[in-house]
C-alpha cells in the first residue's frame, strides 16, 4: 500500500499531503456526473430566467425585494427565511439518518464545485499517474503549458461562477453590460471578484480539507447516525486475510483462507479526502462512493461477486436486518412534513400588503392657521402583490381626526413601496400629551383587507 | 488487525497551529458576519438610518452600506473569536496534568 499518498493529515495549513484522486468509472460516478450537471446547470442557468418581463430569481438586495417567480419578498417576510432555514435544517438531519451523508457525497456545493476543479485539472494534466509525474518534474514546457492552462480555465470558471452569484443579487442582464461596457459598479466588481477568488480556493486548492477542517455539519452528522443509516463499508469479514491473487485463483485460495481483498489501492486512490475505507467507517468520508466504483470495477475482473466496498449499514454488516422505519424517521418526517405543510400555507396566505408608520422627526406637533392640532406621518404602503392597488387611509383610536394628504387615494404598484405624508388633525384642546392611535390602509377593490400600524399622536401638554 | 499509520505523524509545528487557528478564526466569524449581515440588514433599511450628517450620505447608499457593515460584522466576530481560540489555547487544561508515571 503506499503509504505516502494518504498518510494523516491532521492540520490545516501544515504541509499536506497532496491528494491525486484517481478517475473512476461506475454507477456511482455516473450519479455524482448527472448530480453535478443538473446542480451547476441549475445555479448557473436560474439567473437567466425571466418571468414576467423580470428575471425570475433575483435577491435584488439594492430594492430590498426578493423575486421568487410569481413571489414577492420583502425584509418584513424575514420570519419566512428563518422558517425555510430551518425546514432545510430539518431535511438534512431527515436525509442523514436515512442516506447518511448523501449530501456530502453528490449535493454539497464543496463536492460539485470540486469535481468540476477535478476535470478541469484532468483536462489540463491528464490522470492521476500522469498529474503524479508532472508534479514531480523539473520546470519544462510541457509543464509549463499544462499548469497554466489548469489555471487559465480554473480562473475562468471561477470569475464567471462569482459573476453568476452577484446575478443572483444585481440583474444578471446589467451586469453582462456592465462587463461589457466596462462600466461595471465597483461594489459588484468586488463581489464577483471575491466570490471567485472563494471558488477558486475552496474547488481549486482546499477541497476535502474544507470538508475535514471547516465544515460544521461533518463534525455533528454522526449524531443523526445510527445502526440502520446507510453508510459506505468495506466488508471486512469477506475481505481480510487480503493478498494478491489472479483471476481463476479464487477457489484454491479461499481454500487456503485468503479473502477477497486484492489489496490493489485503487479504493485508497479514488478517494477524494485521502482515506482508506477498509478501516472502517471515518468522519473523513464524504460518501461520494468512488471507492465502490473502483472495488467493482476489480472484483469483476477477477471474476468475484461486487459489493467488497459497497453502501451497507451497520446493522447488516453485523448479519441483522435493516429497519427502514424507525422511530428516529418518523419524527424527522412528521416534523417536517408539519413545518412544509405550514410554509406552504404561510406563504399562499400571506397578508398582500403591509404598512409602515414614520413620525416626521422635526416637530411634535404644531397650530394649524384654522386651530387644529397636527401631527405629519410618513406612511409607507408595501404592496407584495402582483397587481396594483388603491388604498384608503384612516386613523382609528382618535376622535375627530382627518387626514389631509396630497394623495388621497395612492394607487401602488405591484411588487411596490410607496411613501406619502399624511398630516393628521384634530380640533385645538380635543387631546392633551401623547395617545396611541392606529393607521389603517385599506385595499379599496378587497374591503376585507386592511392592515394597521400602531403611531402615537401629540398635542399640547 | 490493519496497522494503521496515524501514530506515523509527525507533531505538528507552533506555526502551523498558529496558522490553522487564524484559518479557524476567519472562518467562524465568517459564518457569524453571514448570519449578522442578514438579520441586522432584514431589520434597517441604510437609508433610513441616515440622520443628519451620520452616517455620511455614501455610506447610507444600500450596496455600500451592506458590503461595509458586512466587513464590519466581521472584523467584530473574528475579535470575539480569536479571543476565545486565545483564552482556550493559552489556559490550563485538564490534558495538561502530568500523566502517573508508568510502573
Amino acid at each position: 500500500m503506499n503509504a505516502q499518498l494518504h498518510a494523516p493529515q491532521h492540520s490545516l495549513y501544515a504541509a499536506q499531503q497532496k491528494i491525486y484522486p484517481r478517475e473512476v468509472t461506475g454507477r456511482f460516478a455516473r450519479l455524482r456526473v448527472a448530480a453535478v450537471l443538473v446542480l451547476l446547470g441549475i445555479f448557473y442557468g436560474l439567473p437567466w430566467l425571466q418571468w414576467d418581463g423580470r428575471q425570475a430569481v433575483l435577491f435584488d438586495l439594492p430594492a430590498r425585494k426578493f423575486y421568487i417567480f410569481g413571489i414577492t419578498f420583502f425584509p418584513q417576510d424575514f420570519f419566512l427565511l428563518t422558517w425555510l432555514l430551518v425546514i432545510a435544517a430539518l431535511s438534512l438531519f431527515f436525509f442523514t439518518a436515512l442516506g447518511g451523508r448523501l449530501w456530502c457525497g453528490y449535493a454539497c456545493p464543496q463536492t460539485v464545485w470540486t469535481q468540476a476543479f477535478v476535470w478541469m485539472e484532468r483536462l489540463a494534466e491528464g490522470k492521476r499517474a500522469q498529474r503524479i509525474k508532472l508534479d514531480k518534474q523539473p520546470w519544462t514546457f510541457n509543464k509549463l503549458w499544462r499548469k497554466s492552462l489548469k489555471q487559465v480555465l480554473w480562473i475562468s470558471f471561477s470569475v464567471y461562477t462569482g459573476y453568476s452569484f452577484v446575478g443572483y443579487f444585481s440583474p444578471i442582464h446589467g451586469l453582462a453590460e456592465g462587463i461589457t461596457q466596462f462600466s461595471l459598479g465597483s461594489w459588484e466588481t468586488f463581489w464577483v471578484l471575491f466570490y471567485g477568488f472563494a471558488t477558486y480556493g475552496n474547488a481549486g486548492h482546499m477541497r476535502e480539507q474544507v470538508c475535514k477542517y471547516m465544515c460544521p455539519y461533518a463534525r455533528f452528522q454522526s449524531a443523526m447516525f445510527d445502526r440502520n443509516t446507510l453508510i459506505i463499508s468495506y466488508d471486512a469479514k469477506r475481505g481480510e486475510p487480503r493478498g494478491s491473487r489472479a483471476r481463476g485463483d479464487n477457489d484454491q485460495l479461499a481454500k487456503q483462507g485468503q479473502g477477497d481483498c486484492v489489496d490493489c489501492t485503487l479504493c485508497v486512490q479514488a478517494c477524494p479526502t485521502g482515506i482508506d475505507i477498509r478501516r472502517g467507517l471515518q468522519y473523513d468520508c464524504i460518501a461520494c462512493a468512488a471507492c465502490i466504483d473502483a472495488c467493482d470495477a476489480v472484483m469483476d475482473k477477477l471474476g468475484s461477486p461486487r459489493g467488497l466496498v459497497r453502501y451497507s449499514t451497520q446493522a447488516q454488516l453485523d448479519g441483522k436486518a435493516t429497519r427502514i422505519l424507525r422511530l428516529r424517521i418518523f419524527i424527522y418526517a412528521m416534523l417536517l412534513t408539519l413545518l412544509t405543510a405550514g410554509f406552504g400555507y404561510a406563504v399562499t396566505h400571506r397578508m398582500p400588503f403591509d404598512v409602515d408608520v414614520l413620525r416626521d422627526r422635526n416637530a411634535l406637533y404644531r397650530t394649524t392657521s384654522e386651530g387644529l392640532i397636527e401631527n405629519v406621518y410618513s406612511i409607507r404602503i408595501i404592496n407584495k402583490d402582483q397587481h396594483p392597488h388603491a388604498f384608503q387611509l384612516s386613523i382609528d383610536g382618535l376622535p375627530n381626526a382627518t387626514i389631509d394628504t396630497d394623495v388621497p387615494q395612492p394607487v401602488v404598484a405591484g411588487g411596490a413601496v410607496m411613501t406619502i405624508v399624511i398630516r393628521v388633525r384634530v380640533p385645538e384642546g380635543q387631546e392633551h400629551g401623547g395617545r396611541d392611535i392606529e393607521v389603517i390602509a385599506k385595499a379599496i377593490d378587497r374591503p376585507a383587507l386592511h392592515v394597521t400600524s400602531k403611531a402615537r399622536f401629540f398635542a399640547e401638554p | 488487525m490493519i496497522e494503521t499509520d496515524k501514530d506515523l505523524e509527525p507533531p505538528a509545528s507552533p506555526w502551523s497551529r498558529l496558522r490553522e487557528a487564524v484559518g479557524v478564526v476567519l472562518w467562524s466569524s465568517f459564518l457569524a458576519a453571514c448570519l449578522e449581515t442578514m438579520l441586522f440588514f432584514a431589520w434597517f433599511d441604510p437609508p433610513l438610518l441616515s440622520h443628519d450628517d451620520f452616517p455620511p450620505a455614501w455610506l447610507a447608499q444600500r450596496p455600500t452600506a451592506y458590503a461595509v457593515g458586512f466587513f464590519f460584522f466581521w472584523c467584530c466576530s473574528a475579535v470575539a473569536a480569536a479571543f476565545t481560540a486565545y483564552l482556550i489555547e493559552s489556559g490550563p487544561h485538564a490534558s495538561d496534568v502530568p500523566a502517573k508515571p508508568q510502573q
